[in-house]
């Protein structure tokens, strides 16, 4: 008796573990190249900018670009941001301007 | 807001106010004071999210109870595997019919990003192979964009003190769900799933500050024109792929 579950839980943490510490395991003490912090400059804001567009756009089913409610929210949060607000308060803006436009439609 | 915010509270960071300095010292070798103040700062950073992923584990609680798991079972694999979407889309194919191996393939593959990401943060790690590997574990995207700076360095501190608050709030929330009689939580109600994009949104800020590599700005653009086109064409999991193209030909540019 195998308990998919179980299964699935063993091999995924094995997976994540090893694609996680995957710098460590390989590189050890070796030095990275000299070439990969630059490289590591550029990619946070690009990887950064990726969330931002497939959390505020993407569908659950990847059915494409999604309008919906988010987006009012992200504006307003644009504007609560522009306004130098604290970000406890952009975030409450967001969240509390996406309930609300859903209500409306 | 990670990076540029100046540390507050009782032990002030020796560095001036306002605009961090260009070159913090290395961190391994900062003072206690600096370091206290940097865990406050992670910890602190990681709380919106926290509240995001904290609604977000219980979904996943009760999306993983309907598939056949226990809570234990449920608990476990958001303790160890700590990553929400590889974790949904595990559960998702398993509860869809899936075989455990294909539902293990497609968490995997949602992991891939954090190749990446390990062997970026890899710098600011301590210790042996086996201790950085286990230190590797805390990233998430959250926890990893919290810990870096905008001159592309890590700092170890806020990755581990803003892992440990996120870590704590996807684990109870699993819990919570597992073991609760919610049968949903209405994340769409309250708008939560407006909170994350916009907590993303505000960590590239000081990414694009002017002080920083010429061209940040320009990468940014295109990775977000890539990401629309990848969505737009239902492929949203490649575009991290796109985007680590995009930073590759900056780099080579930039030389």
């Amino acid at each position: 008796m195998t308990d998919p579950t179980w299964l699935v839980l063993g091999a995924l943490v094995a997976t994540t573990f090893l694609l996680k510490g995957a710098g460590a395991l390989v590189m050890g003490d070796r030095a990275l190249p000299t070439w990969f912090p630059r490289f590591v400059e550029y990619l946070t804001p690009a990887l950064l900018a990726v969330l931002v567009v497939t959390q505020l756009l993407g569908a659950p089913d990847n059915g494409g670009l999604t309008l919906d409610a988010r987006v009012t929210g992200f504006a307003a949060a644009l504007v609560a941001w522009r306004l130098r607000a604290p970000v406890p308060l952009v975030i409450l803006v967001a969240a509390a301007a996406t309930a609300a436009a859903r209500a409306l439609t | 807001m990670s990076a540029a915010e100046p540390a507050r509270g009782p032990d002030p960071p020796a560095r001036g106010e306002g605009r961090p300095a260009p070159h913090p010292p290395p961190h391994p070798a900062a003072p206690t004071a600096d370091r206290r103040a940097a865990y406050r700062a992670g910890a602190r950073a990681a709380l919106p999210f926290t509240v995001a992923i904290f609604a977000f584990g219980i979904s996943f609680g009760v999306l993983a109870k309907g598939s056949g798991f226990t809570a234990l079972a449920a608990t476990t694999m958001s303790g160890l595997v700590f990553v929400g979407s590889s974790q949904f889309a595990a559960v998702s194919v398993l509860a869809g019919g899936g075989g455990w191996v294909a539902a293990a393939v497609a968490g995997t593959l949602l992991n891939l990003r954090y190749l990446v990401m390990g062997f970026a943060i890899l710098p600011a790690l301590r210790g042996g192979r086996a201790r950085r590997a286990v230190e590797a574990q805390w990233v998430i995207e959250e926890s990893w964009a919290i810990a870096s700076d905008a001159d592309g360095r890590f700092d170890r501190v806020r990755l581990l003190s803003s892992g440990a608050v996120l870590w704590l709030g996807w684990v109870t929330g699993t819990l919570v769900g597992a073991l609760g009689p919610i049968t949903a939580v209405d994340i769409t109600r309250y708008g939560l799933d407006a909170v994350s994009p916009v907590l993303f949104f505000l960590l590239i800020a000081p990414h694009l500050g002017t002080d920083g590599r010429p061209g940040r700005r320009a990468t940014a653009l295109a990775a977000t024109g890539s990401a629309l086109a990848l969505t737009a064409a239902g492929l949203p999991d490649t575009a991290i792929a796109a985007a680590c193209l995009i930073a590759l030909v900056a780099t080579r540019r930039a030389r």
